[in-house]
């Protein structure tokens, strides 16, 4: 209901923006007469539907719905200029949720039971951004759903809903921001499968430093996460894994031009983490940090650093970057960072040929578990892109990768990708058209072994190879492509026949028809598609789009693309004759200030 | 003669004494004894995270009977718990003077490592605490941990030590491959086939058979790929069993000007039950990678530019 009124609200809002347009058109067209610019609005605003659908024929569970039923999302990003102060809106939201790596009020896809979000919940979904940031000159306040990169080390990754600033008056930079970046939801073991919930958790930030451009930055960052016990009611409990965590990390940044085309970048960040809080004050374990953090038994303390130097110049690059992560580091600002590694890159970049030919190469390698609370491994990866422009017509482009992996011990494991892919291109023309013919084959090897147990040994090839031709018509206002594929994959099995060899053969073609004056074009886009598995059929798949770009005005511009996927399984297949067909309906209006 | 029986009287009386005492001392010594007995049961491979003891109550069951009567009344008593490693070598003990005093009413209790292993109260030696201080984990291998209750005051050994050996294996979770972070494919190949490779799960787990599920989210017009990864429906969630490769067949229109761009994806390891392969931390998912879509033409352009 409350997400309702919100919905009225913002609907208004959203006219009121329409009318504010109409003065902002009066506006100019006085600042023309009176060379007075006191009011100006840029950005957009619109509104876009998904609905899918999917047959299944027979019924049955063989294949699973991929998109929500139906979504409907808004955008309101205009921004409001008053001479030198700016209102940039950033608002995008939606009702339904479909939260999945985090928790929903519903539950998971397929839930029974659950409750509808409420003003709160909805507000601080990470599906949603609600976002104002006035700006004036140096300063901008930073009001409701932001998206903040302090730096690579401490908080960059996640959006928050909050309040805060950023000033930076000469070489000063300060910038705070105290916000929600988790919703609070609670435990709800009615729901089936039982909701598990998340607690809320409230993060602050900060940073100060100072900042010379194209000189050097320096600044300290210090990002603090919290989560509240009580905000939920009940807790998850305990055995789920979802335990109340606090979180405060420190670094200290330094990116500096050392002498003409020559860099050196640091970050050296140290994070105090609790991965519960409801356990017991510490004495003998990682110590206090305050007023920030208070040790529990569950605090670790561990430190990171990344540094890189080198030389960048518009021909040639040669750049060397490493990366340590302590086992224990854990920052709230990048939740899914992996730590435990040390990296180190060597890269460069060179033209050559009055840049006709442009290669770019990295070696490294990464080394996990420095701690030694686990079985070290290594990794090593290589790579080198090669291009050649031979002639205004012809051009190739070589690139070789190489992945390894293996770890120590008595059930140790090595895996090793090598992948190689050429892809020239040749163009030509006449008096009528121009002809673009690219091609692409790559040759890929993976191998993975075990060292201990069976021993096996399994190696995977897969071939492709691609042709695309476009013609382009100088007289004739349509374009067209057609693109044919072949894909195959054999992997080794255990038993008899010892091999499976699966093989794609896809066939495509697009055509763009535009009409007087460029307000409409026409798309559509046909696809075949043949799978094989070791030379027998297994199934037929068209893919068929057709669609519209119809600039209504020249500020509104409304699409829709009508998708429908259809997928038959070969007479082996259980149940016989299965086949599915997905439709997609994609459509958005979109108006354009400026 | 008197001399002697002096002395026969003497040496008598002294051994009456002795034998007093002795015999007072080993009824002492057996009410003690008798007073507690305890039992242990320890999981062979609890996690490396000690601080996640407390939240599994199925790794460490400690069975204490007090067996004083209405007479005796309640025992204020203290549980040493000390960490050996395989060799039997002490690598940290509970202070005595942090360990709190337990008081035992009549009867039998199932204590738990919340009751037992109270890490406030354990001091490991030099590197091992340094270690747990930076990582909350102890490092991977065979341990020993013994149990023994003695009185709160006295420090009267009240039961024999128990001793059960655990080891203790950290996981690593699987770091994406390919398609590599922030890397751009042509729509014209990747329309057809999208090949996804992982590392696997190391080391090995030799008793708990683990899946992939590799999960692919679409990045929608206006958002970022963190902001899609937390909030969006995974356009593909498939469970992959015994290989770290996978061969996507998208069935998307990739030639669309806003739809189908961006893609953020994800590996989550799951155990036997199905539950994510949390080691200790968070939910098995490993840090994900995003791609581009961009036709055969635009990358020839950026390449010319």
């Amino acid at each position: 209901m409350n997400v309702k009124i919100i919905f009225l609200i913002l609907i208004v809002h959203f006219c009121s923006l329409t009318n504010a347009q109409i003065i902002s058109a009066d506006s100019l067209k006085n600042k023309a007469k009176n060379y007075f610019t006191p009011f100006s609005v840029t950005g957009n605003m619109g509104m876009s539907y998904d609905g899918y659908g999917l047959n299944l024929n027979p019924d049955g569970i063989y294949y699973t719905a991929r998109r929500p039923w139906n979504l409907l999302r808004f955008t309101l990003a205009p921004t409001f200029n008053f001479g030198k102060l700016s209102l940039p809106f950033n608002f995008s939201f939606t009702p339904t949720q479909t939260n999945f790596v985090t928790p929903s009020t519903l539950g998971g896809f397929g839930s029974i039971g659950g409750s509808s979000q409420n003003v709160w919940q909805f507000l601080t979904n990470p599906l949603n951004n609600f976002g104002v940031s006035p700006t004036y000159k140096w300063a901008q306040l930073q009001l409701g759903t932001q998206y903040l990169h302090y730096s690579d080390l401490s908080t960059g990754d996640i959006g928050l809903f909050g309040y805060g600033f950023a000033l930076s008056p000469g070489k000063f930079r300060i910038k705070f921001f105290n916000g929600v970046s988790q919703r609070p939801i609670s435990y709800d073991a009615s729901a089936t499968p039982p909701i598990i919930g998340a607690y809320q958790r409230n993060n602050w930030m900060a940073q100060f430093g100072m900042e010379e451009e194209g000189k050097y930055t320096m600044n300290l960052n210090f990002a603090k996460g919290k989560d509240l016990i009580n905000s939920v009611n009940p807790a998850p409990p305990a055995i789920s894994g979802v335990l109340p965590q606090e979180g405060f990390t420190a670094s200290f940044v330094l990116k500096t031009i050392i002498a003409k085309d020559y860099y050196f970048n640091t970050e050296l960040a140290q994070s105090i983490y609790t991965s519960d809080e409801t356990q017991a004050q510490s004495v003998v374990g990682a110590k206090d940090f305050q007023p920030f953090i208070t040790s529990l038994t569950s605090t670790k303390a561990d430190k990171a650093m990344q540094v890189s130097f080198g030389r960048k110049s518009k021909s040639f690059d040669l750049g060397f970057t490493t990366k340590y992560l302590g086992a224990g580091f854990q920052t709230v600002g990048y939740p899914f960072l992996q730590t435990d590694r040390f990296d180190y890159t060597l890269n460069t970049r060179f033209n050559a040929w009055k840049n006709k030919m442009n290669v770019t190469a990295s070696v490294g390698q990464r080394i996990n578990n420095l701690s030694n609370t686990t079985l070290q491994s290594t990794q090593f990866i290589g790579n080198i892109n090669w291009f050649i422009q031979f002639s205004d017509h012809f051009n190739i482009n070589t690139n070789f990768n190489n992945f390894g992996f293996q770890t120590s011990g008595t059930s140790s494991l090595k895996n090793v990708a090598n992948d190689i892919s050429i892809n020239p291109s040749y163009n030509w023309s006449n008096a009528n058209m121009m002809n673009l013919i690219t091609a692409t084959y790559t040759f890929s090897q993976y191998t993975e072994q075990l060292n201990y147990g069976s021993f096996a040994i399994t190696q995977n090839n897969t071939h492709t190879a691609l042709v695309t031709y476009v013609p382009t018509f100088f007289k004739k206002k349509f374009t067209t492509d057609f693109t044919l594929m072949y894909f195959t994959n054999k992997i080794p099995l255990t038993l008899a026949p010892f091999s499976m060899t699966t093989s794609l053969y896809s066939l495509t073609t697009n055509l763009s028809v535009p009409t007087e004056k460029n307000k409409l074009t026409v798309k559509g886009q046909l696809m075949f598609t043949h799978n094989q598995t070791d030379g027998t059929n297994a199934g037929n798949n068209v893919l068929a789009t057709a669609g519209a770009d119809w600039n209504l005005t020249k500020k509104l511009k409304w699409n829709l693309s009508l998708t429908g996927n259809l997928f038959k399984y070969s007479n082996t297949f259980i149940p016989p004759n299965a086949q599915y067909l997905e439709s997609t309906l994609r459509t958005s209006l979109m108006y354009k200030f400026k | 003669m008197k001399s002697e029986n002096r002395n026969h009287i003497f040496f008598n009386t002294w051994i009456k004494k002795l034998s007093v005492t002795f015999f007072v001392m080993i009824f002492l010594f057996q009410v003690n004894a008798q007073t507690f007995t305890a039992q242990m049961v320890l999981a062979a491979r609890p996690t490396s995270l000690l601080s996640d003891w407390a939240n599994h109550p199925e790794i460490l069951n400690y069975i204490v009977t007090y067996y004083g009567g209405p007479i005796a009344g309640n025992y204020s008593a203290k549980i040493i718990v000390t960490f050996k490693d395989g060799a039997g070598n002490i690598i940290g003990t509970s202070d005595l003077n942090l360990l709190p005093a337990r008081i035992f009413a009549s009867g039998t209790i199932i204590l738990q490592s919340k009751d037992v292993v109270l890490l406030q109260t354990i001091r490991f030696s030099g590197n091992v605490q340094r270690t747990i201080n930076a990582t909350g984990r102890l490092p991977e291998g065979n341990y020993q941990l013994s149990l023994q209750i003695v009185d709160a005051k006295s420090l009267q050994k009240l039961t024999a030590e128990i001793i059960r050996p655990f080891y203790v294996v950290s996981f690593q979770l699987p770091i994406l491959m390919q398609p590599q972070n922030q890397m751009v494919l042509m729509a014209e190949q990747a329309r057809s086939a999208i090949t996804f490779r992982w590392t696997p799960l190391a080391p090995a787990p030799s008793t708990d058979r683990i899946s992939y599920l590799l999960q692919i989210f679409e990045v929608m017009e206006g958002q970022n790929p963190m902001q899609a990864f937390r909030s969006n429906q995974p356009i593909l969630n498939q469970q992959v069993i015994g290989v770290t490769q996978f061969v996507w067949q998208p069935q998307l229109y990739f030639a669309d000007s806003s739809g189908n761009r961006k893609f953020i994806w994800t590996i989550q390891t799951l155990d036997s039950k199905g539950f994510g392969f949390n080691n200790g931390v968070g939910d098995g998912r490993s840090e994900p990678f995003w791609f581009e879509i961009k036709s055969a033409k635009e990358i020839l352009k950026n390449r010319n530019e």
